[in-house]
């Protein structure tokens, strides 16, 4: 048997040799991403939040960011003295001050926090950290403006006793850069997404429906990420790969489905389309 | 032309000579005071909405609350709760409290727009002021805006209708270098925060959009489970200046937007009263 022949006995090799190649390129621009990508992003915001600091004399600086699926407040960036004990709380969004600063997407200041622990006990119980003064700035979406992406936070002003309103608008300057850097890479990383779910959706499909998923991933390369025509086949992509996931009884069945729904299709006659006459 | 009434346009109507209005004198603006404007006035039976993240009525400073509604959209529509609510954030007691000590009499109504999820923020504020426009208020509070395009055509109608119907509505300028909305339109009573910490002392802006400013700056505020906090921004300038409206309009009830803006012009802190300036607006 030549190694070139493409009989269906040699289809399940061919497959899995498809697959995981598909799989390596996806680990390697996966990982070109996260190089390229993810860590100079997060060194410039913390960049920006530590110039921030210095620029509105604060020993401890945060950027949060808004989860609107879980309705929380993450940390991003946190430094000064409480930046490690920071890094993994959760705050919920129906309190606190930068719980407001990113539901009413209004800049905050607050004097004598001490006084009134309140409005920071998520945090300063967990911490055991109690701010005098805090500043709040909402970062907002330059792409959507009615989108709080997060919070930027100082915690007690050095060299005079509040935090002013020039301080409140040279911070909200810094908030403007940080969404700009934010913005770049929700872009970013929901093109990644895309592109893995549609590699990993080809698992398992016949080979006409992964050329036609492959034509779709070069289109979705060349930019066409808001094509309906390929959101719906990645939809497609999704429920073939959910399918797979259960074994491979389920995997032929899917195909065998597909297959024959396939067939019908290229024997039915185009709705709208040219047909012969004389068909028979 | 024997009858000019059928081929004037309807909006002359109400300057027909048999439609016309008698109207009482502006007395000369020099003459305005404070104590006419409002001496003597708690601002009693005034109806003064606070479009904001709700108000506890328990807490000490905010004292009784006269009307609730909660607005928020569930599976697709809009749903107004008239039951009591609470205060999500602490920002509503806040300005509820500031109006309270400036007006201890008015009635405070609580307008909650500012709920727990993020999503159709903006529909719902704006909502929160057609109904305030539709339930009586005479003055509204917000302390709040939107900066996003799609709601400026929305709440620009919004804000002229409330001018048309004498209803100021009292907004804070954006504490951010960015436009939001109603608060730069000509129809409302902008606010933005003065460093002087006098809680009676306001200024007017000759070049606006910002019209007016208000104590904001480190004002003891109201805040959550009955507490207090020292805050600073263009939020708590606003409910100042509707304290203020607030007392004015229990002691001249009808006034119209303009001549509430006048009269707030009349009595500001930068008025040159000795005229020293050589040029003044």
């Amino acid at each position: 048997m030549s190694t070139h022949d493409d009989g269906p006995e040699n289809r399940g090799d061919q497959d899995a040799r498809f697959v995981e190649e598909l799989r390596r390129a996806l680990t390697r621009a996966l990982a070109a991403e996260t190089l390229a990508a993810e860590s100079p992003t997060e060194d410039v915001l913390d960049l920006a939040v530590r110039t921030a600091a210095r620029a509105i004399p604060s020993p401890e600086g945060a950027l949060l960011l808004v989860d609107p699926a879980a309705g929380e407040l993450t940390f991003e960036i946190a430094i000064g003295a409480t930046a490690e004990k920071v890094k993994d709380i959760r705050l919920p969004m129906g309190r606190g001050i930068a719980g407001l600063v990113a539901m009413s997407g209004q800049p905050l200041a607050v004097a004598d926090a001490q006084a009134d622990p309140r409005h920071a006990r998520d945090v300063a119980e967990q911490v055991g950290y109690l701010p005098n003064t805090i500043l709040a700035v909402p970062v907002i979406s330059a792409v959507d403006p009615d989108r709080v992406l997060g919070v930027v936070e100082l915690l007690d002003r050095q060299g005079q006793p509040t935090y002013s309103l020039a301080d409140m608008e040279l911070l909200g300057i810094f908030a403007r850069q940080i969404a700009s850097i934010l913005d770049h890479r929700r872009a970013t990383h929901s093109l990644a997404m895309l592109v893995g779910e549609a590699l990993g959706g080809l698992a398992g499909l016949a080979p006409d429906a992964r050329r036609v998923l492959t034509d779709r991933m070069n289109q979705l390369a060349s930019g066409l990420v808001d094509d309906p025509l390929t959101r719906r086949t990645l939809t497609l992509a999704r429920l073939v790969e959910e399918i797979a996931r259960y074994g491979e009884a389920e995997q032929q069945a899917c195909t065998a489905v597909l297959e024959s729904f396939a067939a019908y299709l290229r024997e039915r006659p185009r709705p709208g389309g040219l047909h012969l006459a004389g068909r028979r | 032309m024997s009858d000019t009434n059928a081929l004037r346009p309807a909006w002359s109507a109400a300057f027909a000579a048999d439609a016309l209005a008698s109207l009482r004198p502006v007395p000369l603006l020099d003459d305005l005071t404070q104590d006419w404007a409002w001496g003597g006035s708690t601002g009693r039976g005034v109806k003064v909405a606070i479009i904001d993240s709700g108000i506890d009525a328990d807490h000490p400073a905010v004292g009784v609350v006269q009307g609730y509604v909660a607005i928020r959209e569930e599976r697709g529509k809009l749903v107004y709760d008239e039951k009591p609510h609470r205060d999500a954030y602490g920002h509503g007691n806040a300005c509820a409290g500031i109006i309270r000590a400036l007006a201890p009499e008015c009635e405070i109504y609580s307008v909650k727009v500012l709920g727990d999820d993020l999503t159709g923020r903006g529909i719902i504020f704006a909502t929160g002021i057609q109904w305030a426009l539709e339930n009586g208020m005479d003055v509204c509070n917000l302390s709040l805006g939107s900066t996003k395009a799609e709601f400026f055509g929305v709440l620009h109608e919004l804000a002229d209708l409330a001018y048309f119907r004498h209803i100021p509505l009292v907004v804070a300028a954006n504490n951010l270098p960015k436009p939001s909305y109603p608060s730069t339109y000509a129809a409302v009573v902008s606010v933005a925060a003065h460093e002087v910490p006098e809680p009676e002392r306001f200024y007017y802006n000759p070049a606006p959009p910002v019209e007016f400013g208000a104590r904001g700056i480190d004002v003891p505020v109201a805040w959550m489970d009955g507490g207090t906090i020292t805050a600073t921004g263009n939020s708590f300038a606003t409910p100042h200046v509707t304290g203020f409206i607030a007392r004015l309009l229990a002691k001249h009830p009808g006034l119209t937007v303009f001549q509430v803006k006048t009269v707030l012009r009349a009595l500001a802190a930068n008025v040159d009263r000795e005229r020293r300036a050589t040029e003044a607006h």
